[in-house]
């Protein structure tokens, strides 16, 4: 029944949950990312409109949380490093509890312990979203301290290597 | 709030509130990693350039001189005076948004002053109110707005965030080359010493040693034979490219990225075969040892210093003609300021390739020659041995590098080089490729590490695209021809298309080439197997 009404109110919902994503947005980019479909002009929107839509078909459908993890990934490495909180940029997820209450109407009574049941595994996507964030910050981290290193430190030590074989007369293959 | 009921509660407005564009408050602290660190003292020093100072843009203070505020103004006044086509890009803009939402930085961001049109008005605003009649009488009214602190603090913070890739530019109606705006704002900036050192280090190391990266004559040629004992290791052919050798028929030009940084020193090993291959009379040079020119990102004045040395050096040496690497900014210069900054190169030769015959005309005034016009004319000629099947092993796309793309339009060369050399070639979306390529978001200077986050938002549109092609056609290699690209690629595709390397072209060209005694070839430049062992299948 519960399953039901929301099936029934899937498409509804979804919208709903892309535009309170990207209301928050300066109203100039609001526009812009309702209004350009096309998905390489605009990969912002695309990816909320193909990330979310994955994920509230995984919460409708009873995914397990590590399932969702690839389409958080896709909307959540965009937010990772925009101009956003990390509360910002996760928080999203519980806006999905209003809005499939609000889905529901008054199918909501009765169907309390369904709803709780949908309500927790909205939480345990939040807790997802919360670690696939931090992974994309300490990737962006981890890029940043290669780039430190490999400009400076990788080719010096192989000419180094290198210098010191010539100088020692050997003539060693390369393997790396 | 207990008076109301659950759905008054639910009712939030998320729109946040509209925000005046003509507010500057940029807080720097805040936005750690969108923005450059401060040109260092030294650099500054070294290159004659106003106002060296320690500073930080997260201090309140920016040690401004006194008068800055006449400084610029004057200054925008000799700009104007001397270039019709600011004046033009100025006054021309009628904010149709056509650049609005075609800018990486913008896309990525979401930030409304990276919309190129709101970017160029940060300056256009100043020169309505400084030096129309309109600006001067009515004000904010006219779009104009006064010159404070905060405003100096924001060009710093926006003008150091367009990678001047002029991908807007090709939408405008009016041709308004935005790129040209963002130059001469950093014109301004630089009258009171506000640039970045990412920019201005390399610009004192390349006057002082002819080199981005400030490598003296000795360490270039230790270097080179570095690459060429690495190399030897692959093909069993030790190679001794010439260096400063005068009399040579051509000077060749690399980014000195290309011998100093990796993946760019397997392009270079690629070069290098290719000559021995065709038996090309040519020299290296250590003092005009870079064909980048970060002046382009500073000053016309230090622009044309660095573009000087190259054309000195081939003056020096008696070359013929140049022959020119897969550098990007490069060829902007080369082919849009070169021959009113230094040229015509009267004393050079129309260069003519001397295994073809063609004469590139197009190279009438500059006399110098993009590498991949000479192997694509090479390879039309059927002067080239190839073992395409060489890098089979890779799943190929091409990036189109902004400056060779959009300044010099050198669109078909590279893809018929690629798919003279390789088997599997696939294209990126039609939207994202040519003309309308989209920026490695690390160009004009902005390529450093501090300023990561702001590449990664801008690397989206590329990333998004690069995606695409590797889960679609299973991509595991992305080309380019542009030093700056395979500089600051690698860390977009780990980013955000994990699993696919970045190449030169030449560097295919050099697996592919069948070397006249050469070993039976087991790697590839890089030193890794030809045929990927079965276990590492798909983690090339």
């Amino acid at each position: 029944m519960l399953a039901e009404t929301l099936a029934h109110s899937r498409d509804t919902i979804l919208d709903r949950w892309i535009e309170s994503v990207i209301a928050r947005y300066p109203e100039d980019t609001a526009g812009f990312l309702r209004r350009q479909a096309d998905r390489f002009a605009n990969p912002v929107g695309a990816s909320l409109r193909e990330g979310l839509a994955e994920v509230l078909d995984g919460v409708l459908g009873g995914a397990e949380p590590g399932a969702l993890e690839p389409a958080l990934d896709r909307v959540i490495r965009v937010r990772a490093v925009q101009d956003l909180s990390p509360a910002a940029a996760v928080g999203f997820v519980f806006e999905l509890k209003r809005l499939l209450r609000d889905g529901l109407g008054d199918a909501q009574a009765g169907n309390t312990a369904a709803l709780a049941e949908i309500e927790s595994s909205v939480d345990r996507a939040a807790l997802t979203a919360f670690e696939v964030y931090m992974r994309c910050r300490e990737q962006v981290w981890a890029i940043r301290n290669a780039e430190v290193k490999n400009l400076s430190v990788g080719i010096m030590e192989r000419v180094a290597e290198w210098r010191a074989r010539r100088e020692a007369g050997e003539d060693a293959p390369r393997n790396q | 709030m207990a008076e109301k009921s659950p759905q008054e509660l639910i009712q939030i407005d998320f729109t946040p509130p509209p925000r005046n564009w003509m507010n500057p408050a940029v807080d720097f602290e805040a936005r750690r990693g969108t923005w450059s660190y401060p040109a260092a003292v030294k650099n500054l020093d070294y290159l004659g350039m106003p106002n060296p100072r320690e500073w930080s843009p997260t201090d309140l203070d920016w040690k401004l001189p006194p008068n800055w505020k006449q400084i610029i103004h004057d200054g925008f006044e000799d700009l104007l005076k001397k270039y019709r086509s600011l004046k033009i890009f100025m006054d021309i803009c009628v904010r149709c948004g056509a650049c609005a939402d075609k800018c990486h930085f913008y896309i990525g961001s979401g930030d409304p002053k990276n919309m190129p049109v709101l970017r160029a008005e940060l300056l256009r605003s100043i020169y309505r109110q400084d030096f129309t009649t309109m600006g001067r009488i009515f004000g904010s009214l006219a779009g104009g707005r006064e010159l404070t602190e905060e405003v100096l603090k924001e060009w710093y913070y926006y003008f150091f965030q367009c990678t001047e890739c002029r991908r807007c530019s090709v939408y405008c109606p009016y041709g308004i080359d935005t790129a040209e705006v963002t130059m001469m704002a950093r014109e301004l900036l630089n009258l009171v010493g506000l640039n970045i050192n990412w920019i201005l280090e390399p610009v004192a190391n390349c006057q002082r040693t002819g080199n981005h990266l400030g490598i003296q004559p000795h360490t270039y040629k230790d270097n080179v034979e570095f690459l060429c004992d690495e190399l030897a290791d692959v093909t069993g052919i030790k190679l001794d490219p010439p260096i400063n050798r005068k009399g040579a028929e051509v000077l060749f030009v690399i980014p000195s990225a290309d011998y100093f940084a990796d993946p760019g020193t397997y392009t270079f090993c690629g070069y290098l075969m290719l000559f021995e291959h065709i038996g090309l009379d040519y020299t290296l040079s250590s003092y005009a040892s870079d064909g980048g020119n970060f002046g382009l990102f500073n000053s016309v004045e230090n622009l044309k210093r660095l573009n000087w040395k190259i054309y000195q050096e081939a003056r020096r040496l008696g070359v013929k003609w140049i022959l020119g690497g897969e550098c990007g900014h490069m060829w902007r210069v080369m082919h849009q300021y070169m021959d009113t900054l230094n040229g015509p190169a009267d004393f050079l030769e129309v260069p003519r390739s001397p295994f073809t015959g063609t004469v590139f005309s197009n190279t009438a005034s500059t006399k110098m020659v993009h590498i991949c016009e000479f192997t694509s004319d090479l390879l039309r000629h059927g002067k080239l041995k190839l073992d395409k099947s060489r890098n089979d092993k890779y799943r190929v796309t091409f990036h189109d590098s902004c400056n060779p793309a959009r300044a010099v339009g050198l669109l078909e060369e590279p893809r018929y080089v690629l798919k003279n050399v390789c088997n599997h070639f696939f294209e990126m979306p039609e939207n994202t490729i040519r003309e309308h390529t989209f920026c490695c978001a690390g160009g004009a200077g902005l390529g450093n590490d501090e300023n990561m986050e702001m590449r990664l938002r801008g690397g989206l549109p590329r990333g998004n695209a690069l995606r695409w092609v590797r889960d679609h056609n299973d991509v595991n290699l992305m080309t380019c021809i542009c030093a700056i690209d395979r500089a600051t690629l690698p860390p977009l595709a780990n980013y955000w298309a994990p699993g696919v390397e970045i190449a030169g072209i030449h560097e295919l060209v050099g697996n592919a080439l069948i070397m006249e005694g050469e070993n039976e070839r087991t790697t590839d430049l890089r030193g890794l197997p030809l045929v990927p062992e079965k276990e590492e299948q798909g983690d090339v």
